[in-house]
């Protein structure tokens, strides 16, 4: 008979504790007791316990489910078993629940727990939804898994050295590596899968191999989301420190890097996730220990807190949409940089595709840049199957108001000051230049230290704004440079609250210098525009 | 013309190389080159409700045909 016992966590720790030193915790026939204070024994019946939050989690030292008991986990409950976790009772003695709302999720340190683990998967009978689901097999190495385990699904493995998804047909008995990720479309509303055998726990290393363009399709193996920025447990050797997933029934992958999530990525990969990474060299070598493991509500990606000197870019077409990033950090160069940077991954035919390009001409998703003093411009590339209207949406909230973003169209002709509107709009033609846009940053980027200097100026066709109040009064000299560095243009102006100067019409890219007379360093600024 | 031809050509070279970058999106349907595990039913819509109608109007025809010469 089954009896359902709820231990939150306060009771586990303070009431159920103390109190099962003494004795043992019965619900009708069944009971759950204490040995020694830290030892807990599950026997004479079947318990469900619940802990649904992974901040008020069941915690146990030691855990045995004798041969006569099991223990059933729900969906969205959290158990950590820090010491030994020992199942007497088979398969059957231990089940980890999944439904729409979640997985259930358990940390244990000892390796080969068997257990019986549930994973509900979103599908569509419409098998152009791209409700695909990258998905990690959650048993040892040792066990020799088939394909039967997905039936009903399409099943796809990755060919790293042909860089292509691989359809392993309707066979049930195609042997599958539980080192490798898998990729599954479920052609109904959603089906719960099923895995019987022995959990992972411990050290593992997923199957990574440079070949190919470097992407490998890993695993999360265990019973538990992990956490990609983990200060320990991970060992990342030739292998970028992006990671890729797609989002099931999205149109374009999601990535993150370092801290930056484009198309809802997050550092948190959920229980029986799988996900690309890219290699960076020969003899790459991704392992994990259960240091990286945790209790996550991450039921799908997210994305996480904004970054200062972040510009977040989205795209909307045709339905769908796409993400760039562009993120200034010291770190970081000019170049594509396996520690910063996510590579961009093409979507659906017919979403947007955007994404900017490093200097040395990689296509990346999430760009990361060093700290600027004065201007920089970055390319960015739109290209979509379908023609029809895009609205861009830029974010320059975690900005410095005296940085300007300067968003120019090479197919228009047109400068958009991006602090003072942050949308544009345009048409696109099916086939059309990929790398239409630049983003030019100017004035000083990521140099907190920097006094905010008390002119800001910003350009706007042809004419350069200038707002001083605090030296309304005063005369300053403006000088345009063009990219050689020769002066352009000189001219004295009387500062105020916001004063327009007519800029001359010479296309290119130019920096603007606004000084005061009287000397003061303190009052000169920069800004650089497009004509 | 030489000039062009070489800008060309290291124009498709680094174009060339940025593609060889791209990973593969997941196929647009599935049912394109693979089939489910097991063999299990197509989803309506993807032809085996179509087959199967037509198997019961064939079978309806023969049913019909059958009972005609019997009539006569």
């Amino acid at each position: 008979m089954k009896q359902t016992l709820i231990l939150i966590a306060a009771i586990l720790f303070l009431g159920i504790q103390s109190y099962a030193q003494s004795c043992s915790i019965y619900n009708n026939s069944a009971h759950i007791k204490a040995t020694n204070g830290t030892y807990w024994v599950v026997d004479n019946g079947n318990f469900t316990l619940t802990s649904a939050s992974p901040i008020k989690l069941a915690q146990m030292a030691n855990l045995t489910i004798t041969a006569d008991a099991s223990l059933t986990l729900p969906s969205n409950n959290y158990l950590t078993v820090s010491g030994t976790l020992a199942n007497n009772s088979g398969t059957d003695g231990l089940v980890l629940k999944s439904d729409a709302t979640g997985s259930a999720s358990l940390i244990q340190s000892n390796n080969a727990v068997d257990a019986t683990q549930q994973r509900y998967l979103t599908g569509s009978s419409n098998l152009t939804a791209m409700t695909y689901h990258l998905v990690s097999v959650p048993l040892t190495p040792a066990t020799s898994s088939m394909s039967e385990l997905f039936i009903g699904a399409y099943l796809y493995d990755f060919n790293v050295t042909a860089n292509a998804w691989n359809g392993l047909g309707s066979s049930l008995n195609t042997p599958l590596d539980e080192t490798r990720g898998y990729m599954v479309y479920v052609p109904e509303a959603n089906h719960t899968y099923t895995f019987i055998g022995p959990m992972n726990g411990g050290e593992f290393t997923p199957l990574v191999i440079h070949a190919g363009s470097g992407y490998n399709l890993v695993t999360n193996p265990y019973p538990s989301a992990i956490d990609w920025d983990a200060a320990t447990g991970w060992t990342k050797a030739n292998v970028n420190n992006a990671l890729y997933i797609w989002p099931s029934g999205g149109s374009n992958y999601a990535s993150y890097v370092d801290g930056v999530a484009n198309n809802g990525g997050s550092r948190y990969i959920p229980t029986g996730q799988a996900f690309f990474v890219k290699t960076a060299g020969t003899l790459p070598e991704l392992t994990m220990t259960n240091s990286v493991r945790v209790h996550s509500t991450q039921a799908f990606f997210k994305d996480g807190d904004e970054l200062p000197d972040l510009l977040r870019i989205k795209a909307t077409a045709n339905g769908m949409t796409d993400e760039a990033v562009v993120r200034f950090t010291p770190p970081a160069t000019t170049l594509a940089d396996g520690d910063y940077d996510a590579w961009k991954m093409t979507g659906t035919e017919g979403a947007p595709q955007l994404c900017t390009q490093s200097s040395d001409n990689q296509l990346l998703a999430i760009n990361s840049l060093p700290f600027i003093n004065e201007a920089y411009v970055v390319p960015m590339n739109f290209t979509m199957a379908a023609t029809g209207s895009v609205e861009l949406l830029f974010n320059t909230q975690s900005f410095d108001p005296s940085v300007t973003i300067l968003l120019r169209d090479e197919l228009t002709n047109t400068t958009t000051n991006l602090r003072v509107q942050n949308t544009y709009t345009f048409q696109h033609v099916a086939g059309a230049t990929e790398a239409r846009f630049k983003i030019l940053f100017g004035g000083a980027i990521g140099n907190r230290e920097t006094p905010v200097s008390p002119i800001h100026q910003w350009i706007t066709g042809h004419t350069l704004f200038i707002s001083a109040p605090e030296l309304a009064g005063q005369q300053a000299r403006v000088t345009v440079y063009g990219m050689t560095g020769q002066a352009q243009q000189v001219q004295l102006v009387m500062l105020g609250e916001i004063i327009a100067v007519e800029l001359q019409r010479k296309p290119g890219a130019v920096v603007v210098e606004t000084r005061s007379l009287d000397g003061s360093a303190a009052l000169a600024t920069k800004g650089v525009i497009i004509r | 013309m030489k000039k062009r031809f070489f800008t060309i050509a290291a124009a498709l070279f680094v174009s060339s190389l940025l593609m060889a970058q791209a990973p593969p999106t997941p196929p647009g349907n599935p049912d394109g080159g693979n089939t489910p595990v097991g063999g299990g039913a197509a989803p309506a819509g993807s032809g085996i409700a179509l087959l199967l109608g037509l198997a019961a109007a064939y079978g309806a025809k023969r049913v019909y045909e059958a009972r005609k010469n019997q009539a006569e």
